[in-house]
């Protein structure tokens, strides 16, 4: 896939296009938005990584450029610095698709944009059976096994795991998961989707000891991430 | 609180009732008196005062028909002394004859036999050879031999012979004036109807009245009278045509004078006959018996007997202007009521005298006018102790009210003597205090640091303190009594200054000249709750919001700026390039740089917890926990330390900021993890005890002195463990717990043991509902 990186810091942009290309993708690195914008205007990409602090102009100003001026607009994720709650979710409603807080864990940046790249361009085989690693969902049936062994689950439950596990990697925001498990406007006490998330978790042990973790995007949403196998390793002194 | 509750302060309402209940107090009093004075004629004397003035209103020309035929003086003079022989009546009754008058009431009473033989038999002759003759008889009360009375009646010679005989009862008012009669006086057995009654059916005004010739004679019954009627006097004394006895009997009178007329015939010669005080005699004039019977008689040929009002009417006609009256009370203030008062003073005699010249009925006005009279003093008072009472009782809960600066209050005066003096002291305290509050409430709004607006309701300003003049000053406006839309609009000329002005919500207003102000706006309500107006605050927050963008660019430096050349640098060491550098080398520079970015992470987190606004929301503490151990999973799967997060029953629901609690409950397993040795375990626990939601996280590390635990929440407070620098981060971890914890109106503790660990319990209040 063709891939824009926006970084102005040469170490971090010369170690993210390393990244993008051991991951198969084509890679094209630019230190300021201006000339990506310029880019932009000529090429098409598949998607863009844009760091948020840049000396020109703001990450977040180049996602709404983009989301203004390109039509289709390639799914873009953030690289920021920026930890704090807020502004996540200040980037994600700007319309940015995801975000990673820096330092990048070269796995979890792959996986994210990864993930991105399967949901805006599906190559989906479906035959009412999908596989997601140890899970088994199928779908006429609306059943989970895991490892072969049945899980039971409700009908909203199983709608919930699937299309988590369908968007693994990828922050779903409250209002996104709501209509589509529960439809539009759905009039719903507040926990409701905190307790079937809680049972989803539970019930198909979605915890790191098990190579998964159902985080919770504060003010936002709910996002299922497959942990590789070199986070613990990244993770240690 | 129970100083308040002592003090019951008099509503208006109680005040209102204790008024009304004075008034049907002095309503029925009142009431209660014109009835009794209304029935039992007690005002008699001053109603006939009025009857007789407005009597004096009825004076009319006499009836034609009416003519007297008077035994005057100069009758006496010319036929002799008086009592004269029969022969002399015998003489007119026989020139009456050629006369041919309607009929004739002899009015002289012809109850004992003559000495002259054959006279009374001649006079009977005469008397039934012409016009019907009427007699008069009468009753001597009390009759012979214990008998209640005896009928006077004319011999029986003459009895017998005339048209009719009618009684000429008279009936004496109290002041012996003569306004009524009764047309029929009765016993058990007999009824004799009035002389006047055969003269009226003689005129045809009425058919003959019954019970005529009844036997005379001592009677065992009392008299009863029946058909009162007051009489309409026509005139005063000689208001009748009188023609002269002694001129009928020579036939002096013309013929045309006494034919087809009704005469009465009867003394009024000086000391003759019976005189009575009328009326209209003034009482000085009297009137003879006679010319009081031609008035009885005018009064029923021109059907204007006048009958006295029965008790029913009466009572209505005394109590309707009352009734008025106290009506007004309620209704009208006082000069309205005095207006009315004398209105219905002067309507109730008007009334009273129309209804007797025109409906010919006499309903006595006195009673009326006594309860008109009676009401206004006894109400008056009785509204002055009402009113006084309540006065008396505010004043005393409003001197009992705690003062505002009651330290600053100096009462004056000596102590109060009598009841008017203390009430004056109560009003002159009450007045002083007012007095004081007004100018302590003013000095305070001036001494206030920040520009403060006192407006009606409609947004003028009506109290402007020093500053508030010093800020719209500078833009060149007095803000006294102008909007305060106008006052803000000069001030900052582009902010929308109208919905600024009734926005109830704090406002934050910048000015072009750099300064910035926070708008607060609080309503100035009486003590009965009402809002009368709106206290406009406008504090300078430049300073405040200065501070404030400090502590942003701050953050900021802290979030980015510092953050950024460590996560370079450690990009560099995973690098290729970095495979120069020597691997224990390289990892402890990544250590070092994991270290400035964790410092920097904690900053930014305890600012957040000890400034922002929570944005709380309704969450599992199990689910926050699980979050939390799932975050640290790298670091606790690294060194092979179990983290067990027990399943709580069920939810255990609190009121929380969803990301800092997790953050808390992330810092408080990160330490457990860092004080445990390799392979170790933490338990994590949720639950309910004693409506709180509890979380503990025990650890099996190497624990902590009691002095290290009594430090443990101050902020940069770090427990060191013995012999190693393995441990990182610093001591802001547990003083962002401990903020987050307390701002959720919870509480943390530590129990620990030297060599045996440590365990932490955080407390929070449960979700309500």
């Amino acid at each position: 896939m063709r891939i824009a990186a926006l970084e102005d810091d040469d170490a971090q942009r010369e170690a993210i296009a390393r990244l993008l290309v051991s991951g198969g993708h084509n890679c094209q690195c630019f230190h300021m938005a201006t000339p990506l914008i310029a880019a932009l205007r000529r090429e098409t990409f598949d998607l863009l990584v844009l760091d948020w602090n840049l000396p020109d102009m703001s990450g977040l100003d180049v996602v709404a450029w983009a989301h203004k001026n390109l039509a289709p607009c390639p799914p873009i994720l953030l690289l920021t610095s920026r930890s704090a709650e807020a502004d996540v979710v200040a980037g994600l409603n700007g319309g940015a698709d995801d975000y990673v807080v820096k330092p990048v864990q070269s796995g979890v940046l792959l996986a994210r944009v990864n993930a991105l790249l399967r949901r805006s361009y599906p190559d989906r085989t479906t035959g009412g059976v999908e596989t997601h690693g140890e899970y088994r969902f199928n779908l006429p049936a609306e059943q989970v096994t895991r490892n072969g062994e049945p899980v039971a689950l409700t009908a909203k439950e199983f709608g919930l795991a699937l299309l988590l596990f369908r968007n693994v990697h990828r922050a779903l925001s409250r209002g996104h998961i709501l209509e589509a498990i529960w439809g539009r406007n759905p009039d719903l006490p507040t926990r409701t989707l905190d307790m079937h998330i809680s049972r989803v978790r539970t019930k198909l042990e979605l915890r790191p000891q098990n190579g998964y973790r159902l985080a919770p995007v504060y003010s936002y949403g709910y996002r299922l991430e497959r942990l590789t196998e070199d986070l613990p390793e990244e993770a240690a002194e | 609180m129970s100083d308040k509750a002592a003090i019951a302060k008099p509503s208006l309402w109680s005040a209102r009732r204790r008024v009304i209940a004075e008034w049907a107090l002095v309503a029925l009093a009142v009431s209660a008196l014109v009835t009794i004075l209304a029935l039992s004629r007690a005002t008699e004397r001053a109603d006939n005062v009025i009857f007789d003035t407005v009597s004096e209103w009825g004076v009319r020309a006499p009836h034609d028909d009416i003519v007297i035929v008077a035994i005057d003086n100069r009758s006496v003079a010319e036929l002799g002394r008086w009592p004269w022989p029969r022969a002399q009546h015998q003489a007119l009754l026989e020139a009456l004859a050629r006369y041919a008058p309607r009929a004739v009431a002899y009015d002289v009473l012809l109850v004992e036999p003559e000495a002259t033989p054959g006279a009374d038999e001649a006079l009977g002759r005469a008397l039934a050879a012409g016009p019907p003759v009427y007699l008069p008889l009468t009753f001597d009360v009390p009759g012979p031999d214990g008998a209640p009375f005896e009928v006077l009646a004319p011999i029986p010679p003459l009895a017998a012979r005339v048209a009719g005989l009618g009684q000429v009862n008279v009936a004496f008012d109290s002041d012996g004036v003569i306004r009524r009669t009764f047309m029929i006086e009765r016993d058990g057995s007999h009824a004799w109807p009035h002389l006047m009654s055969f003269m009226q059916a003689a005129a045809g005004r009425r058919p003959p009245p019954a019970g005529a010739g009844a036997a005379p004679g001592p009677a065992r019954d009392l008299l009863a009278r029946e058909e009162p009627l007051l009489i309409s006097f026509a005139g005063p004394p000689g208001h009748f045509r009188t023609v002269s006895f002694v001129d009928v009997v020579n036939g002096a009178t013309p013929a045309a004078f006494l034919k087809d007329k009704l005469v009465l015939v009867g003394a009024t010669a000086d000391g003759l006959g019976d005189r009575y005080a009328t009326p209209l005699s003034n009482h000085t004039e009297i009137m003879s018996g006679i010319e009081l019977q031609a008035n009885l008689l005018d009064t029923l040929l021109t059907g204007r007997a006048i009958s006295p009002a029965g008790p029913g009417p009466l009572l209505l006609f005394s109590l309707t202007p009352l009734a008025l009256a106290l009506a007004g009370f309620l209704l009208f203030r006082p000069r309205a009521n005095l207006l009315l008062g004398a209105a219905l003073v002067v309507a109730t005699v008007g009334a009273s005298a129309l209804l007797l010249l025109h409906a010919r009925m006499w309903a006595p006005p006195t009673a009326a006018l006594a309860g008109l009279l009676l009401v206004y003093p006894l109400w008056s008072w009785r509204r002055l102790e009402a009113t006084s009472a309540y006065m008396l009782q505010e004043l005393r809960a409003f001197s009992q009210e705690p003062d505002l600066l009651s330290a600053l209050a100096q009462r004056r005066g000596g102590p109060p003597t009598d009841v008017i003096d203390r009430q004056v002291a109560l009003m002159h305290a009450a007045i002083d205090r007012a007095r004081d509050l007004r100018h302590q409430v003013l000095d305070a709004l001036q001494g206030l640091p920040d520009a403060t607006l006192v407006t009606a309701l409609d947004g003028q300003v009506l109290i402007a303190n020093r500053e508030a003049e010093a800020l719209f000053g500078g833009a060149g406006l007095d803000p006294a009594n102008r909007p305060v839309a106008d006052l803000i609009a000069a001030l900052a000329p582009e902010a929308d200054a109208l919905e600024i002005a009734a926005e109830a919500a704090d406002v934050e207003l910048a000015i072009p000249d750099g300064r910035c102000f926070a708008i607060r706006r609080t309503t100035l309500g009486e003590a009965g709750g009402a809002v009368v107006g709106w206290i406009v605050r406008f504090t300078d927050i430049t300073a405040l919001k200065d501070a404030g963008r400090q502590r942003e660019h701050i953050l900021e430096l802290l979030t980015h700026d510092m953050r950024s050349p460590q996560v370079s640098i450690l990009t560099l060491l995973g690098s290729s390039e970095a495979q120069a550098v020597a691997a224990p080398l390289s990892d402890r520079i990544a250590g070092y740089a994991r270290r400035t970015l964790s410092l920097a992470d904690n900053f930014v987190n305890l600012a957040r917890a000890e400034a922002d606004t929570y944005t709380l929301e309704v969450l599992d503490l199990g689910d926050a926990l699980l979050d939390a151990v799932d975050d640290l999973w790298p670091q606790s799967s690294a060194r092979q330390i179990t983290v067990i997060a027990a399943e709580a029953d069920g939810e255990v629901l609190v009121e929380a900021d969803r990301s800092l609690l997790t953050r808390a409950l992330i810092n408080l397993v990160d330490n457990a993890i860092k004080y445990s040795p390799d392979g170790g375990r933490v338990d994590c626990t949720v639950r309910i005890e004693a409506d709180q939601a509890i979380c503990t996280i025990t650890d099996q590390g190497e624990g902590m002195t009691p002095a290290q635990v009594a430090n443990l929440f101050k902020r940069f407070q770090r427990v060191r463990p013995k012999g190693g620098e393995r441990i990182d981060g610093v001591g802001l971890g547990l003083s962002f717990v401990h903020a987050v914890v307390q701002r959720h109106s919870g509480s943390i503790d530590c129990v620990s043991t030297p060599g045996q660990g440590a365990a932490f319990a955080v407390r929070l209040p449960l979700a309500r509902g």
